[in-house]
C-alpha cells in the first residue's frame, strides 16, 4: 500500500464498520481462538516433526481439528509435510517461512 | 521458408538480433512436481545457453501461468518460448496462442512433454525422472534457438457441407446448418430420408410414433431451400481435403460430384444379428430380436394374451445384452476376431419400454426379464424399469460368468432360458418363453469405402473414433470431417440428434471464414534438388499429398543437363493434403524434402543435447 | 456508456463445461456472447475435479484451455460472481438485469498476487475443498481460477484492513456495492448446471454427521494433487486410508428422496476413484457397493471391466445404513446379493456417498422468461426426441445438467447442439449474418 491511502484505507474502514454496523457475532472471538489456536500448532511443532494424532496431543486439539490446522497452515507455506511414519504423514514447520 | 537453421540467423521482430529463449516449467499441480525437482529444473536452465529466463509454476497453462511468458515476452524480450509440462496434444496450441496474444509468431514455441515422458513414467526414482527431464528441456532449448517463424497455410473453402446419411442425426445435422445459412448436400442410399427411424416403432421417453417424427423432419428438410438431397445414390468416392472435399455420388446411372468444405458423417449402424442358433436365434416363431419386436409390436391387436406367429405367448422373455459386453472366451468372437466388449447403451432401455407397452396392452402375458445390470440411465427411462416391475414382470440378473442356455420346446415342455441367477443367490433357473426377445446391440454400419478413401480413425470397437473422447466428440482427427450419431457410438434418439447439433456446429464454425488455416508442418521442396526419382510417392500415405509433375530440364541443378526442350519429372507438394509426417523426408537421398518446423538441423541439435546430458 | 444496455446475440447462463462450450461454438462463429456465472470463477463442476473418466486426463489440464478460450475471445464477454435476475422477453429480445456482486476488489486494478490472501489472518473452511482445507477471508478462489481476482468474504470479514496494507495496487474497497446493467439479447442458452444431493439425505448412511463418511466431490478433492491434504489421508485423524468403499446410489433411484432417476456419473465416477485411489494407495482394499453398474458410454464398459481387472470389489449389495466405531471407522451395514447370507457389517476407514444429482436452478424462483421445469425438477424439454436443447420457451435453449444428470461429454455434446438452436433462432429472427 501506497503512504498516500494509509489514510484513505483507514477512512474507508471506518465508514465500512458503520454501513455494516457490528461484525458477525462471534467473529472477534472466532479469530482471536485462531490466533492462539494456530500459536499452539506452531510451538507443538517447535521442537520437530509430528503426525496428526501427535499434534493434536500435544496442542490439545481433536485430530480432526489438528488435520484441518496443518492442510490450512500447509497451504500458506507455514507447515510442510515430512516423512511418513507408519500409517501416517509428519508435518514440520517449514524453514522457508519464520 | 529461410531455415538455415543456426541460432541467430532466425528473425523474430527485426529488433532483437539475439535469440532470447524463455523457458517455464509446469508443476501441473503435484503430476510433475511430485516427481520433477522443478526448482532444481528451472535453476540449472537458467544457466543454458541462449536461456534469457527459466521460471516454473504450479499451472502454466492456466491464465496467471500464461500471463508470465507474455510478461516476459513484454520485459525480458524473450523471443522463443519452451513450456516443459505435459504432452503437446494438451496444450501446444494453448501456448501457441499465448505467444500469439503477446505478439510473437506462434511457431517460435517448443513444447517439451515432461509429463507422460517423465513423471508419470519414472515415479520412483526422482533423481533420475529430473535428469530425464533436464536432457528432454534441454534438447528443447536447442530446437527453440533454431526455429523458423513460419505462417499457418491459408485454405479457401467451399461454403457447403456435405451430410452423409439421412437418418435422424443426418436430418438434423442439415436442418442446424441450413438453420445457420450453409448450403448443404444431404446424402441418403435408400429410396427416402428417415434411416433407423422409420423402423423403431415408439420412441421412449415420449411415446411417440416414430415414423411421424421421420416424417416432420423430412418435411422440415424439404422446406429447406438450401438443402439437396440426395436419395437413392451409392457414394461412390469422397476425395479431397478440408475446405475442399469432393464427394461422388451415382445416381440414377449417372455420376454426380459434389463439392463440399466440411463433411458429417450420419452413416448410423446396424442391428446387432445374433450368430446361428445363438440363443435360439434361427427359431423364428420362437425368438424373435428386440429391433424385429418393436417394430411389430405397434401392429400387435390388444388382448389378454400376446400372440406372436399365430401363437399364444403366456410367457414372454428378454433377453439382455445379445451382441453387447461380450467377454473374451464366453462369446464366440465376431467376423474379425473381437468380441463386442462394449455397452450398446439404448437396449436396456428399449428392452423395458417394450416390456412396459406388453404389459399395459396384454396383462394375460407374463413378462421375464434377464439381465446383466439394467441400464436406465436417460431422463425417464427409469420409469420403464420401474414400470415394467410395478405391473409384474420378474427380473433375473444372469450370473456374467457363464452364458445363458436356450433349451428349445420339447414335448410338454415350452422353451426355457437357463442361467444362473445373481438375484436368488446363484440359484439355477429356468425360466419359460414362448417367445425370447433378444435385446441385441449396437454395431457401427459398414463403411469401409468412406474410412478407406478419407482415411478415418476406427476405434478397436469398430465405430469411428472422435479426436478426444471427453471433449471432441464429434471430431475427428482429420479436419473438416464430423461424426453425427451413431456413427461414433450407440447412442438414443435424443443423444444422436444432439451429436448432430454439435456436429453441424463444428462445420458451420469452420466454414465461418472464406479461408482455413492449417498448422505449416508440411514438407518443403527443394526441387533443384530433386531428381524425379519419385521413392517419396511410394512412402506417402496421403494421395495426392505429392505427385510428380513435368517440368522443363533446363537449370536444374541436381539432373545432368538435358538437351533444350525435354523435360524431367519432379515433386511437387500439395500442402493442404501434406499431413507432416515426415515419412517423404526419410526417402529422399538428395535431401530435396524438408518438413518445416522439424529440420533435421534441429533433430541433430536436439539429439546432441541429450547425449551430452 | 454508463446505464446503456449491454446487446449481445446471445446470454448464455453458467460458465461450466456446457456453458463455455455452447460460447465458444457461438463465438466461433462470429456470434457475440455474454457469459455470466454466479461462482467468482468460470470452470464449474469440472475445474473442480482430480482425474475425468474414462481418459483419466487431469481435469485441470484439459479444462484450463476451454476456460482461457473463453476468457481471451474477442467475441465472448464473461461475467464472474454475478446473476441475471428478471429475465424476460420484450419486443422479440430478451432482457435483464445483469447484477455483479460486490467482490470488494477493484477488478482492474488487481493482479492476482495473493499479498492481500497472505495478510488476512481469517481462516474459513474452503468451499472449493468442501470443507477440508481452509481458505482465508479473502482470497483467490483457487489456483487456476480464472479471472485472478481477489474476492473478500464480508461475512468472515473484521474489517481489521490487513490486506488493504498489503494490496500493492491499492485495489481493495471494502465500500463497493453490487452494481446493476440492463443487457439484452437475441436468444438465451440456460446452462444451470446441477447440485447434489445433501450428505444427510439419507441419514442412516451417516453422511455430515460422521467424519470419514465423505461425498464424491470430497473424496475427488483428496484425489486431486493440488488438493487439500495433497493426498488420500481420513478426515477424523489425518490416516492414510487401507480400505476404502464406496455407496452407490446414495441419492438416486430413490422415490424416498424425491430422486426416482438415475444420476447417470456417479457409477463411472466411483469406478475412476476406485482405480485412482489404487493408484496412490496399492495396497489399499477398495470396494464399490452397487445395485447395477451403468458403464453406458463410449469406452465405459470396458473401464469398468480395467477396473474390476485392478482388483477393485464390485459388490451387488443392499446397504442398510452406516456407522461408525470408537476410532471413527466406518461400519457398513449389508446384505450381499451374490451369495446367500445373513445381514453383514463391513468395517472400512473411509466410506464415500455416491450422491445424486439435483437440478442447479429453478426456472420459476430464477425467474427465466417462462421456462418450465419438468416433474424431475430439471428443464423441461418438450421435444426432446428430436431437439433435446429447446426448452418450453422459444428462443431459450438449455445445455448440460440443467436438463437432467449428464456426464461431460454428454453435455458438451448438448452444448453445441444448443449452440445451433440459438444460431438458427438468430437468422429466423431475421438477425442473419453471413
Amino acid at each position: 500500500m501506497t503512504e498516500k491511502n494509509f489514510n484513505a484505507v483507514r477512512e474507508q474502514l471506518k465508514l465500512a464498520k458503520e454501513r455494516r454496523g457490528p461484525a458477525p457475532a462471534g467473529l472477534v472471538e472466532e479469530v482471536k481462538e485462531q490466533a492462539r489456536t494456530q500459536k499452539a500448532v506452531l510451538e507443538a511443532l517447535d521442537k520437530g516433526p509430528l503426525t496428526v494424532p501427535e499434534l493434536a496431543a500435544a496442542a490439545g486439539l481433536s485430530p480432526r481439528k489438528a488435520l484441518w490446522w496443518v492442510t490450512a497452515l500447509r497451504k500458506y507455506g507455514r507447515v510442510a509435510e515430512g516423512p511418513k511414519r507408519g500409517a501416517y504423514l509428519s508435518y514440520a514447520k517449514n524453514a522457508e517461512k519464520p | 521458408m529461410n531455415g538455415t537453421g543456426r541460432p541467430g540467423d532466425n528473425q523474430l521482430g527485426e529488433s532483437t538480433g539475439d535469440v532470447r529463449v524463455g523457458v517455464y516449467v509446469c508443476h501441473c499441480g503435484g503430476n510433475i512436481s511430485d516427481v520433477v525437482d522443478v526448482k532444481a529444473l528451472a535453476g540449472l536452465m537458467a544457466e543454458y545457453p541462449h536461456v534469457a529466463v527459466a521460471k516454473e509454476y504450479p499451472f502454466m497453462c492456466s491464465d496467471p501461468g500464461q500471463e508470465i511468458i507474455l510478461e516476459d515476452i513484454r520485459a525480458n524480450r524473450v523471443n522463443r518460448v519452451v513450456v516443459a509440462s505435459c504432452s503437446p496434444t494438451l496444450h501446444e496450441t494453448t501456448f501457441r496462442r499465448a505467444l500469439q496474444r503477446g505478439g510473437l509468431n506462434p511457431y517460435l514455441y517448443e513444447h517439451v512433454n515432461i509429463r507422460e515422458q517423465v513423471s508419470w513414467v519414472h515415479k520412483d526414482d526422482h533423481a533420475a525422472a529430473t535428469r530425464k527431464a533436464l536432457a528432454l528441456v534441454r534438447a528443447g532449448v536447442e530446437k527453440a534457438t533454431r526455429l523458423d517463424p513460419l505462417e499457418a497455410l491459408r485454405v479457401k473453402a467451399e461454403r457447403r457441407v456435405a451430410v452423409i446419411g439421412g437418418g435422424p442425426a443426418g436430418m438434423s445435422a442439415a436442418l442446424a446448418l441450413a438453420g445457420a445459412g450453409l448450403p448443404v448436400d444431404l446424402f441418403e442410399k435408400g429410396p427416402a430420408l428417415g434411416g433407423r427411424l422409420l423402423e423403431m416403432g415408439r420412441v421412449f421417453p415420449t411415446g411417440e410414433e416414430a415414423t411421424a417424427l421421420a416424417r416432420r423432419l423430412a418435411e422440415d428438410v424439404a422446406a429447406q431451400g438450401s438443402i439437396r438431397v440426395h436419395l437413392g445414390g451409392e457414394i461412390t468416392r469422397v476425395d479431397g481435403y478440408v475446405g475442399n472435399f469432393e464427394v461422388r455420388v451415382e445416381e440414377g446411372g449417372s455420376q454426380a460430384r459434389v463439392k463440399a468444405g466440411a463433411l458429417v458423417l450420419a452413416t448410423g449402424f446396424d442391428h446387432y444379428l445374433p450368430g446361428a442358433g445363438e440363443f435360439g436365434s434361427g427359431d423364428a416363431a420362437r425368438v424373435a430380436t428386440l429391433p424385429e419386436f418393436q417394430k411389430a409390436l405397434g401392429s400387435l391387436p390388444a388382448g389378454k394374451v400376446l400372440r406372436w406367429r399365430g401363437r399364444e405367448i403366456r410367457h414372454l422373455a428378454f433377453l439382455h445384452c445379445v451382441g453387447s459386453r461380450q467377454a473374451e472366451g464366453l462369446n464366440p468372437p465376431q467376423a474379425d476376431g473381437k468380441v463386442n466388449d462394449y455397452c450398446s447403451r439404448v437396449c436396456c432401455t428399449a428392452a423395458l419400454h417394450a416390456a412396459s407397452q406388453v404389459l399395459d396392452r396384454f396383462p394375460g402375458t407374463q413378462v421375464y426379464d434377464c439381465h446383466k445390470d439394467i441400464r436406465t440411465y436417460g431422463r425417464g427411462h427409469e420409469a420403464y424399469y420401474e414400470d415394467a416391475a410395478k405391473k409384474g414382470a420378474l427380473f433375473f440378473r444372469y450370473a456374467e460368468d457363464a452364458l445363458p442356455e436356450y433349451l428349445p420346446a420339447s414335448g410338454l415342455l415350452p422353451a426355457r432360458l437357463k442361467f444362473r441367477d445373481v438375484l436368488t443367490w446363484m440359484e439355477e433357473v429356468e425360466v419359460p418363453a414362448d417367445l425370447l426377445v433378444l435385446a441385441t446391440g449396437v454395431v457401427p454400419r459398414a463403411i469401409k469405402g468412406l474410412v478407406e478413401s478419407l482415411k478415418l480413425p476406427v476405434g478397436a470397437d469398430r465405430f469411428l473414433q472422435e479426436a478426444h473422447p471427453k471433449l471432441r466428440p464429434v471430431e475427428v482427427a482429420n479436419n473438416g470431417i464430423f461424426l453425427a450419431g451413431t456413427c461414433q457410438a450407440p447412442m438414443t434418439l435424443d443423444e444422436a440428434c444432439a451429436a448432430a447439433g454439435a456436429a453441424a456446429a463444428k462445420a458451420a464454425q469452420l466454414l465461418s471464414q472464406a479461408e482455413i488455416s492449417l498448422d505449416p508442418f508440411v514438407v518443403e521442396l527443394k526441387a533443384e534438388r530433386c531428381t524425379g526419382c519419385g521413392k517419396c510417392l511410394e512412402e506417402c500415405s496421403y494421395s495426392g499429398a505429392l505427385k510428380l509433375v513435368d517440368r522443363p530440364l533446363a537449370g536444374l541443378g541436381a539432373t545432368p543437363p538435358g538437351p533444350e526442350g525435354l523435360s524431367a519429372a519432379v515433386i511437387a507438394v500439395n500442402e493442404a493434403l501434406c499431413k507432416g509426417c515426415g515419412a517423404c523426408v526419410a526417402v529422399c537421398e538428395p535431401r530435396a524434402l524438408e518438413l518445416a518446423g522439424w529440420h533435421l538441423d534441429q533433430f541433430e541439435a536436439m539429439a546432441g543435447a541429450i547425449a551430452a546430458s | 456508456m454508463a446505464n446503456a444496455t449491454l446487446s449481445y446475440d446471445v446470454l448464455v447462463v453458467g460458465a461450466g463445461i456446457a456453458g463455455l462450450q455452447a460460447s465458444l461454438d457461438l463465438a466461433d462463429q462470429g456470434r457475440k456472447v455474454l457469459l455470466v456465472e454466479k461462482q467468482p470463477s468460470i470452470g464449474g463442476r469440472m475445474i473442480n475435479l482430480s482425474k475425468v473418466f474414462p481418459t483419466l486426463d487431469c481435469a485441470s489440464c484439459i479444462t484450463t484451455p476451454r476456460m482461457a478460450s473463453v476468457a481471451h475471445h474477442p467475441n465472448i464477454d464473461t461475467r464472474t460472481f454475478a446473476e441475471l435476475k428478471g429475465l424476460r422477453r420484450e419486443d422479440g429480445r430478451f432482457r435483464a438485469t445483469l447484477r455483479q456482486k460486490a467482490r470488494f476488489v477493484d477488478g482492474a486494478r488487481c493482479i492476482g498476487c495473493r499479498s492481500c490472501e497472505e495478510a488476512c489472518p481469517v481462516l474459513v473452511p474452503d468451499e472449493y475443498e468442501h470443507g477440508l482445507g481452509a481458505r482465508k477471508a479473502i482470497r483467490i478462489p483457487f489456483t487456476n481460477a480464472i479471472p485472478q481476482l481477489a474476492l473478500l468474504d464480508m461475512d468472515h470479514c473484521t474489517l481489521c484492513g490487513l490486506c488493504a496494507r498489503a494490496c500493492p495496487t491499492d485495489c481493495i474497497d471494502f465500500l463497493q456495492k453490487d452494481a446493476d446493467t440492463e443487457v439484452e439479447a437475441g436468444a438465451v442458452i440456460l446452462a444451470t448446471g446441477h447440485e447434489l444431493t445433501r450428505m444427510d439425505a439419507k441419514p442412516h448412511y451417516g453422511g455430515a454427521r460422521l467424519p470419514n463418511v465423505l461425498s464424491p466431490m470430497q473424496a475427488e478433492r483428496l484425489l486431486a494433487p493440488h488438493g487439500a491434504y495433497g493426498r488420500v489421508l481420513r478426515p477424523s485423524d489425518g490416516r492414510i486410508p487401507d480400505s476404502i468403499a464406496y455407496v452407490q446410489c446414495a441419492g438416486s433411484r430413490d422415490r424416498s428422496l424425491g430422486v426416482p432417476y438415475c444420476s447417470r456419473v456417479c457409477c463411472m465416477f466411483a469406478a475412476k476413484q476406485a482405480m485412482l485411489l489404487s493408484g496412490s494407495l496399492p495396497t489399499a482394499d477398495i470396494t464399490i457397493y452397487y445395485m447395477d453398474i451403468r458403464a453406458f458410454g463410449k469406452g465405459y464398459e470396458q473401464f469398468v471391466a480395467n477396473a474390476r481387472a485392478m482388483g477393485i470389489h464390485f459388490v451387488k449389495a443392499k446397504v442398510a445404513r452406516v456407522t461408525e466405531d470408537a476410532d471413527h471407522n466406518p461400519v457398513v451395514r449389508l446384505e450381499r446379493q451374490e451369495d446367500r447370507g445373513l445381514p453383514e457389517e463391513v468395517t472400512h476407514d473411509l466410506v464415500v456417498l455416491s450422491l445424486g444429482m439435483l437440478p442447479g436452478a429453478d426456472p420459476v424462483l430464477e425467474d427465466f422468461a417462462g421456462v418450465r421445469a419438468a416433474p424431475d425438477g430439471f428443464l423441461e424439454s418438450p421435444q426432446a426426441p428430436l431437439a433435446p436443447a429447446r426448452t418450453s420457451q422459444p428462443g431459450v435453449f438449455a445445455a448440460g445438467t440443467a436438463t437432467g444428470p449428464k456426464d461431460i461429454v454428454d453435455s458438451i455434446t448438448e452444448a453445441g447442439s444448443a449452440a445451433m438452436e440459438a444460431v438458427g433462432f438468430l437468422r429466423r429472427l431475421g438477425e442473419g449474418r453471413p
